[in-house]
């Protein structure tokens, strides 16, 4: 991940809900940037280092799909924001004492997502559909995440992943998801 | 007709996923597969798969976070290992400022305390201020009913400040912030949150339920038994019996 600088929240904000390159760089900025938390929420919270580093990378999660879905309205700055997620789920992790991992369940879809979902009363078992994932193969796994969650261009797609041109990247994320989809409807 | 063969209907979904704002997209999707089972099965197919591979990409990206955290030495810096002599400045210069804030800052009367304010059994908002934090409100309660007390108490945070709407809402806000507080364990905190609604409040009887579950969670039996005494008190309390036994429970 490359550093950048930024100049204010919108620009954030921005790469944010742009992907592509530049969200990947802008998340890089904010692990970093905001990392000087993770010992004063040590000292507040009595986490250890490891559980710490957990909350908080769960926490810049968190802040991107607030961001992304909209629900960031900057009433407060966005480094406030981020430290409110942090602490909570910080509290909620030492409260628990329990290793914390990013959730699957349809609680965390997004709105429109869950909305799709329930308008065609269908409830995915996301852990069978995960054990799926694991027989695409690691090229076909990186296409389909970069299309999907990283919002990626073709051109960004084929880039990242030694493929030719964009052509070949839009055929490839054709077949793969074919391939997704086929598995998934095995068994 | 399949989805992945109609590229304009795919790019749709996706655009829909990704936040589009076009209302009547659902009623599309709905009458295109009503009738048409195999384009609907595709369509789950798609919606899974997107799903999926966003869960796939949050879990990639805390893993690249993590390492980078652990690459780049951002890591928690022992603020103990720091000298002395910064602890001394830093200790003089907060004595300072309290000193000053003593003398200079005239005493918060106790009608000008304001906290935060819902009902967690009734997801419609009986009462809502006009203030600017009405989207933060709404947005909390949204996800206190999704049982994210995390993002609940993030979005609570936001509007503490919003005096007016607090004035409007303060009951329902303690009550959403009190429970969401006990789902975290956090169960002194609620108590003195909760302990804070006003026995007039129509929210009171809830505030008396959580807190004596607070106590019961706690093991406090002291607590337990003032909190059942007016349980009792409270004509035909909706938790009157359960409160009861779990009592019995806690002290036998």
């Amino acid at each position: 991940m490359t550093k950048i600088s930024i100049s204010s929240d919108e620009e954030i904000i921005s790469h944010l809900k742009g992907g592509g390159n530049q969200f990947e760089q802008v998340v890089s900025y904010l692990n970093l940037t905001y990392a000087g938390l993770i010992g004063d929420m040590q000292s507040k919270t009595g986490l250890s280092r490891v559980q710490a580093i957990d909350a908080y990378t769960d926490a810049i999660l968190k802040l991107i799909r607030q961001v992304r879905n909209n629900k960031f309205k900057g009433e407060s700055k966005l480094s406030t924001y981020f430290y409110k997620i942090f602490y909570y789920t910080a509290v909620d992790i030492s409260r628990k004492k329990t290793t914390h991992e990013v959730d699957l369940d349809l609680s965390r879809l997004s709105e429109r997502e869950a909305l799709v979902v329930d308008v065609l009363s269908h409830q995915p078992n996301l852990d069978k559909l995960k054990e799926k994932m694991n027989l695409l193969g690691f090229e076909c796994k990186s296409i389909l995440i970069d299309w999907a969650y990283g919002d990626f261009s073709m051109k960004e797609i084929a880039q990242r992943n030694n493929l030719k041109n964009d052509e070949s990247a839009r055929s490839m994320k054709y077949k793969c998801l074919k391939k997704l989809k086929t598995l998934m409807r095995s068994q | 007709m399949k989805l992945m063969e109609n590229k304009s209907l795919e790019e749709r979904i996706n655009k829909f996923l990704n936040g589009s704002q076009d209302e009547n997209l659902i009623d599309d999707i709905k009458s295109r597969t009503e009738g048409n089972p195999e384009l609907r099965q595709d369509l789950i197919d798609h919606l899974n798969a997107n799903i999926l591979l966003k869960r796939e990409g949050e879990q990639s990206l805390k893993a690249q976070l993590t390492q980078q955290l652990l690459v780049e030495g951002a890591f928690p810096i022992n603020q103990s290992s720091k000298s002395w002599l910064k602890w001394m400045l830093l200790i003089v210069g907060l004595g300072l400022i309290t000193v000053l804030s003593i003398v200079l800052i005239p005493k918060e009367s106790e009608t000008g305390k304001q906290f935060a304010y819902q009902d967690p059994a009734v997801p419609n908002v009986r009462s809502i201020g006009d203030g600017s934090q009405l989207e933060s409100w709404k947005e909390s309660l949204h996800y206190f009913e999704q049982k994210d007390y995390v993002m609940a108490l993030t979005e609570l945070e936001q509007i503490k400040g919003d005096t007016v709407f607090l004035k409007r809402n303060g009951d329902n806000y303690k009550l959403v912030y009190g429970v969401s507080k006990m789902r975290q364990s956090e169960y002194e905190k609620a108590i003195v949150v909760l302990g804070e609604i006003s026995t007039e409040s129509p929210y009171y009887d809830q505030a008396l339920w959580y807190q004596f579950l607070c106590a019961y969670y706690l093991g406090d039996k002291n607590n337990a038994m003032i909190t059942f005494t007016k349980i009792e008190d409270y004509q035909n309390h909706y938790r009157a019996n359960q409160s009861k036994q779990l009592l019995e429970s806690l002290i036998w």
